[in-house]
Order: structure tokens, then sequence, then C-alpha cells
């Protein structure tokens, strides 16, 4: 009895001593940290027009923090910390030093928001929307306005020109406060309907012109043994488990005229959530109808994308919807295999025949910042600039920073700078000069010498001395995906998400439930689990749960601009 | 005279069979078939076709992982932190049971101390404190952060501990009588004693070491110094393939090589695997004892 009570006396005091404890530890990182680069006079460098290649003497040093992918390859005796981009800074006068470096954006994300949470940022780093956001309301950051008017290059400047909304996007209060990377991301993300050629001539099908016939290609892919092996063992569509988060999906409620996880425009000129309107709901439908014909891999709800592509390259499925990218992978793995294989692509048809309007995301997802109080906050505006300058302009050397042969393997330099701001229609213009230099079969016209690289391939490819370049080919050739994405984003048949700011508070708190919801009644549907009628109630939970608030938000923010 | 087992006996012990036969295979297949898939050519591997036998069979998977720096850079990382963490971690290990393994009259605060570490397994700081810590004390970076915050394993000095109660007291008396100290009886007596528990508690410590991942990717500052299950998950783990541009594709095709993987998981793991028929028979004896003798 004693010894019990004297235990918990000191299980008390030794819990207290805890407290205590970390009571000072937090105190601590509070007022600690980088109080001293605080007291430097932030913007004074900056306030006047400066050069935007200038050199800095004496040197400066910069912590940054980076992430490097894991398909990255260097040339030999370069590596991260030491290669022709970190050459070229030093030439510069700027030194990096690298505080941390992982593989993978997926880690560095996770590690960007331990460092962000233990107070211990880098002068310069790559940061998502969210964590954007956070930084700006925490006050982290330097604002970056005066810079970016004072050197920004006539190319960045053009660059953010033809993404309107990647400035306001990075703009809090009237400040920019982070240079956003902008990204091509109509030939990463737009959809297109892929289809196995060979079994379309085979079975005598017509051109998919309408959703309908669409899926007349599927029932007959799925039913009629396109391959001949008297086997019914293949399946008209492929689908990934991420409904209305991967292409295979998207693009099928794209022909429908639903816009799922992006904001779009209603008649009125409000904005509203594309996956509760209605034309999702019929699309779902349709989905459903399919699955219970088995025109869709009965296991599709556990297969992600790379899953799905070992379908594909196995015969099993003869029709994907997917972005303009996939000659390259999964197809050419099967094309390389098996020369009677044919794939071809074709704009996402709608349901009243005709091309549909597709979507793709805001080409900025990640952005750069400078933390507050960094002495030369336009040394980010000036990596920016020297990305562009070095790999797109006029004065480019594409050779040298863009892409390196190494024996008979092209190694892509380019990935080693820290900044990365690339035209957002950079794939659009590189498709039309080739054709263009095709036809006049002159390279004079092309203005980037990254697109000469691939005209020459085009060359080689056509003379049937390079196999390989096929991918390239199918993707950027006259008949090429990117080709048809260009027309129709000349017809305007390209949308994009048309809400570009921040998560808004209640997306932060909520979003991720929804998301989580929307997902599940999706696949309950498909998989006839549950009703098509159980999508309204969706919607109305949709709503109840925050989703009216977070449109509220989102058109408030509308409205703001 | 022998017994002739029941009929019932018989159909339990057929079921027990089965049952125990088909966990293990449970855990075999999966093992089966990384080393199938990592045998197999590239082709097979992606057409799904590889089961539990080579299709294909070819060596290059295996050329291509030894000739690859980073992962023999990530073995050695991985090598040092076993040796080094198990070492220590059984030093501390020992020298904080034997003394909470005494009465409280020979040791006045061993309630106290018992609770101090009880209470580390109970509340923990959460992973910022934790990494905050580890870098003011400038651990970050060094092999050391992925040794020194995870050395004492209270559970392990618990099981140890109740071992050394197990033992007879006498055995420590005839040493005192010796004129040996505390530490002579340690060395001597209680060391040598209890080689099976000291055996399963190194066993899972050498495969604590050897599985902890997140560690290396939350406190090593690149990826050269990961330690080779850090550097595993990071092959393993899917790249995101919604944000990447056309001008990726071609390159994540590459990295996207099955049998790659699959080869340099079946090398990751095939030490530790080695390891278990050597140390399995202390295993099983010293759990045994360490539950019965208490």
């Amino acid at each position: 009895m004693k010894q019990r009570k004297s235990m918990s006396k000191w299980l008390l005091s030794v819990m207290m001593l805890a407290l205590v404890l970390s009571a000072c530890s937090t105190g601590n990182n509070g007022s600690g940290g980088d109080s001293p680069s605080n007291a430097d006079n932030p913007g004074a460098a900056v306030s006047e027009p400066g050069d935007p290649f200038g050199t800095y003497d004496p040197p400066i040093t910069i912590d940054a923090v980076r992430y490097v992918g894991e398909e990255v390859k260097f040339p030999a005796g370069q590596d991260i910390k030491d290669n022709v981009w970190t050459e070229l800074y030093k030439e510069m006068g700027i030194n990096l030093n690298y505080k941390w470096i992982v593989t993978g954006s997926e880690q560095y994300e996770s590690k960007l928001n331990i460092a962000i949470a233990s107070n211990d940022l880098p002068d310069i780093m790559q940061v998502n929307a969210t964590q954007l956001r956070q930084l700006a309301d925490a006050g982290q950051l330097e604002d970056l306005t005066a810079a970016f008017d004072n050197y920004a290059s006539e190319d960045l400047k053009m660059v953010m020109d033809i993404e309107k909304n990647a400035l306001p996007s990075a703009t809090f209060d009237g400040k920019l406060l982070a240079i956003p990377s902008t990204q091509p991301v109509i030939g990463g993300s737009a959809p297109l309907v892929w289809v196995r050629e060979d079994w379309m001539e085979k079975l005598n099908l017509p051109e998919p012109s309408s959703m309908d016939d669409l899926i007349a290609i599927a029932e007959a892919f799925a039913k009629q043994d396109p391959d001949g092996n008297g086997k019914a063992d293949t399946y008209g569509l492929a689908l990934t488990k991420d409904i209305g988060l991967n292409a295979s999906s998207v693009g099928f409620f794209n022909g429908f005229g639903g816009f799922p996880q992006i904001w779009v425009e209603d008649a009125a000129g409000n904005l509203q959530f594309g996956s509760i309107q209605p034309e999702m709901k019929e699309a779902l439908g349709k989905l459903q109808e399919m699955f219970q014909n088995k025109l869709i891999d009965p296991e599709f709800g556990v297969k992600d994308t790379v899953k799905v592509f070992e379908s594909v390259t196995t015969n099993k499925i003869g029709m994907i919807i997917g972005p303009s990218w996939y000659p390259a992978w999964p197809l050419w793995d099967m094309v390389k295999e098996d020369e009677n294989v044919k794939w071809k692509s074709y704009p996402v048809p709608s349901v009243d025949g005709g091309a549909a309007t597709v979507q793709m995301p805001f080409a900025v997802s990640q952005y750069y910042v400078v933390k507050k109080g960094y002495s030369n906050p336009e040394v980010i505006v000036k990596l920016a600039n020297l990305y562009y300058e070095k790999l797109y302009s006029e004065n480019a050397e594409f050779d040298k920073y863009g892409q390196v042969v190494e024996g008979d393997t092209s190694i892509g330099v380019n990935k080693y700078s820290l900044v990365e701001v690339v035209n957002p229609n950079k794939d659009l213009i590189r498709q039309e000069e080739l054709e263009k230099a095709l036809e006049s079969g002159s390279d004079a016209e092309i203005s980037s010498a990254e697109t000469v690289i691939m005209y020459k391939e085009f060359q080689e490819y056509l003379a049937g001395n390079n196999p390989l370049g096929w991918s390239g080919y199918a993707a950027n050739g006259p008949d090429g995906s990117m080709k048809q994405l260009r027309l129709l984003n000349d017809e305007g048949k390209v949308t994009t998400n048309a809400y570009v700011g921040a998560p808004t508070e209640t997306m932060a708190d909520r979003k991720a439930t929804l998301d989580r919801l929307e997902q599940e009644t999706f696949i309950k549907i498909i998989l006839g689990e549950a009703s098509l009628d159980s999508f309204d109630e969706f919607v109305a939970n949709w709503k109840k749960l925050g989703g009216d608030q977070i449109t509220e938000e989102v058109n408030a923010w509308k409205a703001a601009r | 005279m022998l017994h002739k087992p029941s009929l019932s006996r018989k159909i339990f012990l057929g079921f027990n069979y089965v049952i125990l036969i088909g966990l293990g295979l449970l855990c075999f297949l999966p093992i089966v078939h990384i080393l199938a898939v990592s045998l197999s050519s590239k082709w097979a591997a992606t057409a799904g076709v590889v089961k539990l036998w080579p299709v294909d069979f070819t060596l290059a998977s295996y050329q291509y992982v030894l000739n690859k720096p980073q992962f023999m850079v990530a073995m050695w990382i991985t090598v040092q932190r076993v040796v080094l963490g198990t070492a220590i971690s059984m030093l501390l290990t020992l020298l904080i049971a034997y003394p909470l393994s005494k009465e409280p009259k020979d040791f006045k605060f061993r309630t106290q101390y018992a609770w101090f570490f009880v209470f580390t397994t109970l509340f923990s700081g959460g992973l910022i404190p934790r990494y905050m810590t580890i870098r003011d004390t400038g651990l970050i970076d060094t092999l050391w952060a992925l040794i020194i915050p995870g050395a004492v394993a209270v559970f392990n000095v618990i099981l140890l501990l109740n071992f050394f109660r197990g033992l007879p007291k006498e055995l420590e008396e005839s040493c005192f009588i010796d004129g040996g100290g505390y530490i002579t009886s340690l060395w001597n007596i209680y060391a040598p004693l209890s080689l099976p528990a000291m055996a399963t508690v190194t066993l899972f410590t050498i495969v604590g070491q050897w599985n902890e991942w997140f560690d290396g990717l939350l406190l090593m500052n690149s990826p050269e110094k990961y330690p080779l299950s850090s550097y595993l998950q990071t092959i393993i783990v899917q790249t995101n393939l919604t944000n990447i541009t056309a001008d990726d594709a071609a390159a994540l095709a590459d990295v996207s090589n099955r049998t790659f993987k699959a080869a340099q998981i079946f090398i990751g793991s095939l030490p530790i695997l080695l390891l278990y028929p050597f140390l399995q028979r202390f295993f099983v004896k010293g759990i045994v004892l360490g539950s019965v003798k208490e």
C-alpha cells in the first residue's frame, strides 16, 4: 500500500518533469533558430531594376534542399552536388549548399513538412500549394514582388504571361511570395483514347466518334476474342482504381461532360465542383453497365496505373484512356516486342458525337520560395531566368545544359537545375514546329535546340534506322497524340481547374474526407454494390460535410479577383 | 508399450499439419516469387507470367544490382548499423537489466528507475520533437543517429530482467563469498547463464536494425547515407504518375523495371534470412526458458 502510494507520487513527478522539459523546448524553438538573419534589412538590394543574369561578387552561399527523381541519371564524374548546373551557378557567384537531398518527390514532401514543423527552413526551397499557404500564413516567406519586377528576364515574364493564373496563385495580400513552377501539363495529363488498331482492323470496327462507339468497341474487344486465342480473356476498357483522379476514368467522365476533381464555371458564372455534377452520374451509370457486361477488368478496384499497364502490355486490354506520352510508356514495351501491335490515339469523343472537352490540372503545382529575412531574395528569380535562358531561349545551350549523350544513352541533365520554369505550351509548340519541319524538310524554323534533336530522331526513324523513335513519333509526329491535343486546344476544348488558389481553410480541413467519400461512392457504384441513385446521396453528403462551405470560399476567392 | 493415437487425435494432428504448412507457405511463397521474378527477363516479369519458377532465365538483374554503387553502399551502411547498433544496444540492455532485477532492499530506487524506463514505452515526444532533439544534439546525418536514439529497447530490458530474476540467487551469493563484486557477478555468472535469453534479444535487435527504414529517411541528409531498407523503400514506392510531364515518361519506364526491384529486395533480405537458422535454436529455447522459470 505504502509502496504503491510512493510509486504514484514518483510517476506524477516524472510526468511533471516531462511536461516542464517539453515546455522548455517549445519556448526555445519559438524564439531561437534563425533570429540573426532576421536582423538584416530584407529587400534592400532588390529595390532597383537589376541585371537578370548579374553575377554576385563576392559570391553568395545559399542553403537549399531538393529532391532528385528516381529516374535521374548522371554522366560519369558528375553528381547532384557537382554538375554542369552547379558549375553554371558558381560562375554566377552562387554557391548552393544543400542541407539535405532526398530521392523522389513524395519523400521530399514529407521531409519538408518536418523541416517546416521544426523551424529548420533553408534559404530557398520548392513547396506545394498547401505548404505555400501554410508558410505564407505564418509570415515565413520573403516578399518577391520587387525582386520579380526588377530581375525577371523577358522570357520569364513571357512564360508567366502565357499562364495568366500562375503569378496570382502565388500572390497573398498583394504580395508575390513565390515563383510558380509552370509545367506543360497538357501533354502530361490531358486524356486521349488509345486503341489497339490491329484489333480494330481484325474485328472491322469503326473509329470512336461518340461515346456509344467507344462502348461498342469495348464490347467487341471483350466479347469477340480480338487476340484470337479462343479464350474470353480480354477486356474492353482499362480502368484504374483511382476513379476521377487517373486519366483512364477522367477521360471517360470528360466524354459525358463531367469534370471530376476540378472547379468549373456554371451558366451563372459561379464556380462549381465538377465531381458532384449530374453529368458524372450519367457516366457512372455507363461504367456500371460496362462492368456488369464484363467489359471492365473485375479486379480494377485494386489496380494502380502500373498494374493496368501490365494488363495492357500483356494483350488483355485493347483500349485505355490516357495522356499523350503513353507511347513512351507502356506502349513502346509492346511495340518493340511485336511489330504487329498497333496503337492509335483519338480525341475523347463526346456523348453527342465529335470531340469532347477534356480537362487538365492547373499548370502550377510547385512553387519556389525564399525564407523571410534572406538577404538576396532576387536570387530565386535569377535561377528561374537562367533555367529558361540556357534551355529554351535564343542563347540556349541545350546540348550542354539540357541533354547530353554518353555512349548510347542520352542523359537529361536539365533535371539538375534547382528551379524549373517551363513554357506551359512547350509540348504544343514543339509538335507544331516538328510538323512544319517535316513538311519543309528543314530545321531552320525550329526555335529550340531540344526540338532539333527530336527532329533528327524523326528523320532517322522515318529512314528506318531508329526503331526507338517510334514513341516520339507516335506522340509528336504529324498524326501524333500531341497533334490531336493541339487541335483540341485550338478549338478551346481543353479546360483546366478554374480555382487556382491555395487550398482554402475548409479544404485543408475536409477535402481529404470528401475525396475519400467520393472514391468509395464511385467505386461502389461501378462495382454495382451501390445503386446509381446513391450518387444523389453522395452529393447531399458532400454538401453537408463541408462542400457547401468550400464552394462559398471558392466563389468568394473568385469574387475577390 | 507405445500409446496408440486415437482417431480424434489423428484428425487433430492432420489439421494441425495442414494449417501449419499452410501458414508456412504463406510466408515462404512470396519470397520464392520474388526470387523467380528477379531471375526472369523483364518482359516475362511485366507480363505477369512469372509465378514460382523463373521464365526466360537470366542473371541480368543481379549483374545490374551488383554493379550499382548505391545498393552496395547502402548495404555497407546497414551492416555497420547492425553490428554497432546491436553491440551497443546489448551492452546497455545488460547494464540496465541487471540492477533492475535486484530487490528494492539491494537497490534502493529500483522501482523509480523501473518506472522511468517504463514511462518511455508509454509516452513519446512524437516525431517532430524527436527530430529536433537529434538535430540539436548534432547526431543528424551521421551513422550514430540510427544507433543511439533507439539503443535502449525497454521491451528487451524487461525480457532480460525477468530472465535474471529466474536465476537462483545462491549462484550470485557464491560469487560474493569468493570475493567477487557485482560486476564480476554480472559478467561471470549472469551473462553466461542467460545466453539463450540474450540470443533472443540479439535477434530481435538485429532484425529491428535491419528492417528500420523510416529513421534513415528522416535523419539522413542525402540518399548516399541511407541504410539498405530506406534505400529499398525509395525504389519500391511507386512514383506518383499524376503530375509528370511528357518528357519524364520515357525515363520513368526505365526505372519501373520489376526484375531489378525484385533482385534488390531479394539480396536485401538474404542476410537476415540466413541468420535465422543459426539463432533459431536459441530463439525457441530462450523464450520457453524465460517464461517457465519466471
